[in-house]
């Protein structure tokens, strides 16, 4: 188990993330969602620490827990007082090899699930829209699958199902445990060892590799949708990412998506929505923390009268504009102070210093490659934007969506 | 995720050492209220700046008013257009942001120090000199539009619109913040100045700062962001004349998932009782899962992802208030189940162990809250909204020891009484009544 710490020591507490090297991509074909749910299901106890024992201990002990997934990983959370790092520590190493699976709670849980999906996805038109997207985006990669899950596939989860992933990816070994705030290396060192020493290393199911084949055509989804009640316009281009593009690519497309779309002095809203009336907003951003491919999107919602046609050409006419020549020198040093700001803004959070040595750690990156982030934002020129906006924003490579209300 | 975010309570989680952190007052000018602690350890600076200009503020007809002019604040003042005024803060990595809530405008501006100067000199200016330009009315007004067109898709939006409607009838408090289709339209600029001009006042500002400055610098900043500012006295909001309309009141939306929202008349802040309901509620439905609805709704039934409940204290009003989302055909049986949760509740108060547990996740996760510049502000700035004195801070983490199982008991039986409450669900429920 890799452990990173980052001293805070301004308020006596800390945060502990614990990742996990798995995560959606990783679900068994025909079982999507499988990932998610585990996370859920390591909240329903182990022998020690039974039934929904864990969040409340940490709750009493005035600590907050919570987790994520995604398509890469899993992360597991507490923030607290630090004299109780050990006692967290200790729950984390204990759900890591313990944990206890019925089949009573795997059915509840199933229907837990379903809710949160209803929450999240289906009662929303613009949701549905972007699971529709990313499963037209990838050919073969199972990024086009749902991290939450397809629901008749959530359905089938059954607890041998949950068993056999439990037993194949959380272990000491495929994880990695990020601690920031008060706290010092050999604090860490020493209360890591104790509690996650005797946890043994698992056989390792080893990750599938994925090659997606080339795109012969663009993709378009025009949804007419009942729920719908205003137009959007979206485009979602596969692009490389930090961890699989070559050096300098990521971070290109990074400056190109503040440059173009990152707030109310980017391109795509003063000249969507300020200069010509066509859109209330309008907006690009770059997912870059992948494993495998990341993901550039750019977005309109047109002003009334205004088709979702016209809108289209004129997003087009600014990526057009932006694979042309290399952006305007002032611009492009105002995107880069506003990245390079971001890093420092993030330093006041323990959460957000976690989060993002966590998710590059995962992906495969290293600390150093976080760290030098800003600089290597500084030293992104003009013309390298200019080439990613070419090379990247192909609408072969994207799937072009509409959503229109239904009449 | 696993669960949602506790839902933000007024009073913010407090850490085991209080005395580990503070805020001292200091003082700029008549009117306003300054709380303020110092860090140097990052080179940056938060604040958060509260005027009381809330959406209780905006006249019949002209729903909306408060967040319109919000909206406006960074869209051009001074020699600066709306485009130069958003280049000189992008330029600078300056973050301003302004919303309003229903009794407060909430300005928050984080900076670099370096940058911190020309960070404040920038508001004072959007403050003092707001253009309320004919385009930019124009582009916002839109935006509100549909915004308000979009939200009509979502029932967590719909049932948050109509439930204060159907709580608070025809009190200010019962339009949303984000207005309505007619009064937006309705309104002007000469609404939009006035406003601003009565509102953005120095009068009864409560301003919360944290990170790298010194007092001496930041008197000097603040004296020339708000000294320029009229010292207008803001009435305070009209009471409400009614507190809810016990019942369920159902708009039917076609979704997968309907939404519902439950309150009872709560308490003020300034009850001496409101601490006592607040670990009260922890237990009840704040505590996510270590509380009783999270238990019983989803751990135990399966029936939700999500259910809370909290203790939101309005200016004028106080509610307990809860939300929770189903699908259609276990509504009814959701609902029940939190009603006869609140009953029992009320019936027997929490156990001793309820009332422990409680007291140690509140002011053990309280030092939680001022980890960041950001944190320390947003909780200041809480604590001075909700009419606190600066030693509440190092206070707070007594008062909620003092609470006894006896006060929680009484409270619980005063206050949490599901006969009284109003249930507002945005979807269609089928399947049996409970």
């Amino acid at each position: 188990m890799q452990v990173v710490v980052i001293p805070d020591h301004r308020a006596p507490v800390v945060t502990q993330m614990l990742w996990f090297k798995v995560g959606g991509m990783d679900d068994p074909p025909g079982v999507s969602g499988l990932a998610h749910f585990f996370e859920h299901m390591m909240f329903r106890g182990t022998k020690q620490t039974p039934g929904d024992e864990f969040s409340r201990s940490v709750a009493r002990n005035g600590g907050q827990d919570n987790a994520f997934t995604t398509h890469d990983y899993t992360a597991f959370y507490e923030q607290i007082a630090k004299d109780r790092l050990p006692m967290v520590m200790a729950l984390e190493a204990d759900r890591m090899a313990n944990l206890d699976l019925s089949d009573k709670n795997v059915s509840t849980e199933r229907d837990v699930v379903l809710e949160e999906r209803r929450m999240r996805v289906d009662n929303d038109p613009q949701s549905l829209l972007v699971e529709q997207i990313g499963a037209a985006l990838h050919l073969s990669h199972p990024y086009g699958r749902p991290v939450i899950g397809w629901p008749e596939e959530v359905r089938r989860i059954d607890r041998i199902e949950a068993q056999d992933f439990y037993k194949h990816h959380y272990a000491p070994n495929n994880a990695i445990m990020i601690v920031a705030g008060d706290v010092t290396v050999e604090e860490v060192r020493n209360d890591a060892q104790t509690a996650f020493g005797k946890v043994q290393a698992r056989e390792l199911v080893a990750r599938n590799a994925y090659a997606e084949p080339p795109r012969m055509s663009e993709t378009r989804l025009d949804v007419v949708s009942k729920d719908a009640k205003v137009p959007l316009f979206m485009r979602v281009y596969r692009v490389p990412s930090y961890a699989e593009g070559a050096p300098g690519q990521a971070e290109a497309l990074e400056t190109l998506a503040q440059l173009m779309g990152g707030d109310a002095t980017a391109t795509l809203y003063r000249k969507l929505v300020v200069e010509r009336h066509m859109a209330t907003s309008a907006g690009a951003s770059f997912d870059g923390y992948a494993r495998d491919a990341g993901e550039f999107t750019v977005y309109a919602y047109p002003r009334q009268g205004v088709s979702l046609a016209a809108l289209e050409r004129a997003v087009d006419g600014v990526i057009a504009d932006y694979a042309r020549a290399a952006p305007n020198a002032k611009e492009l040093a105002r995107a880069k102070t506003q990245l390079v700001a971001s890093a420092t803004y993030r330093r006041d959070s323990q959460y957000a210093m976690a989060s993002a040595y966590g998710q590059a750690l995962t992906i495969g990156l290293t600390a150093f490659d976080v760290k030098a982030w800003p600089d290597r934002i500084q030293a992104i020129g003009g013309d390298v934007v200019a080439k990613a906006a070419k090379n990247f924003l192909i609408k072969r490579e994207a799937v072009s969506a509409t959503l229109t209300p239904a009449p | 995720m696993k669960k949602l975010a506790l839902a933000a309570a007024l009073i913010a989680l407090l850490p085991a050492s209080a005395q580990a952190f503070g805020a001292k007052q200091i003082n700029v000018a008549k009117g306003e209220d300054v709380w303020f602690a110092e860090d140097h350890t990052l080179p940056m600076v938060a604040m958060v700046a509260a005027f009381p200009a809330g959406s209780v503020y905006d006249p019949a007809g002209k729903e909306g008013l408060a967040s319109f002019a919000a909206s406006l604040l960074d869209e051009g003042a001074g020699r600066l257009d709306s485009k130069a005024f958003h280049d000189a803060l992008a330029d600078k990595a300056i973050q301003l942001s302004v919303d309003a809530d229903r009794d407060w405008t909430v300005v928050s501006l984080v900076t670099l120090t370096a940058n911190a100067k020309d960070a404040f000199k920038l508001l004072a200016t959007a403050l003092a000199h707001p253009h309320f330009d004919g385009d930019a009315i124009n582009r916002v007004r839109a935006q509100m539009l549909q915004n308000l067109k979009q939200q009509d898709e979502d029932p967590s939006e719909i049932v948050a619109r109509n439930f204060h409607q159907v709580y608070f009838g025809p009190h200010p408090y019962g339009h949303s913040t984000d207005g309505t289709p007619p009064g937006l339209v309705s309104i002007t600029r000469n609404d939009l100045v006035s406003f601003a001009a009565n509102h953005w006042v120095r009068n009864g500002v409560k301003i919360a700062v944290a990170g790298d400055v010194n007092a001496a610098t930041l008197t000097a900043l603040l004296k020339s962001t708000f000294g320029p500012l009229r010292a207008t006295a803001v009435p305070p909001p009209p009471n409400p004349t009614r507190l809810g309309a016990p019942g369920l009141h159902e708009f039917k939306m076609d979704v997968p998932q309907p939404n519902a929202v439950f309150a009872v008349p709560g308490l003020l802040r300034n009850n001496p009782d409101y601490l006592t309901a607040y670990v009260a509620n922890y237990i009840l439905g704040g505590g996510g899962f270590s509380s009783r609805l999270m238990k019983e709704v989803r751990e135990n039934r399966g029936l939700t992802y999500d259910i809370s409940t909290d203790v939101p204290a309005l200016r004028k009003a106080g509610l307990i208030e809860g939300s929770v989302a189903t699908r259609a055909d276990a509504m009814n049986q959701t609902l029940a189940a939190v009603k006869d949760t609140m009953t029992k509740f009320a019936a027997d108060g929490p156990t001793a162990q309820e009332l422990t547990d409680a007291k140690t996740y509140l002011t053990g996760s309280y030092p939680l809250a001022f980890s960041s510049n950001a944190g320390i502000a947003g909780q200041l700035s809480a604590f001075q909204r909700a009419g606190m004195p600066v030693d509440y801070v190092a206070k707070r983490n007594s008062l909620i020891n003092a609470v006894t199982l006896d006060d929680v008991k009484r409270v619980a039986k005063k206050y949490f009484d599901p006969k009284r409450m109003t249930i507002v669900v945005a979807g269609t429920i089928t399947g049996k009544k409970h």
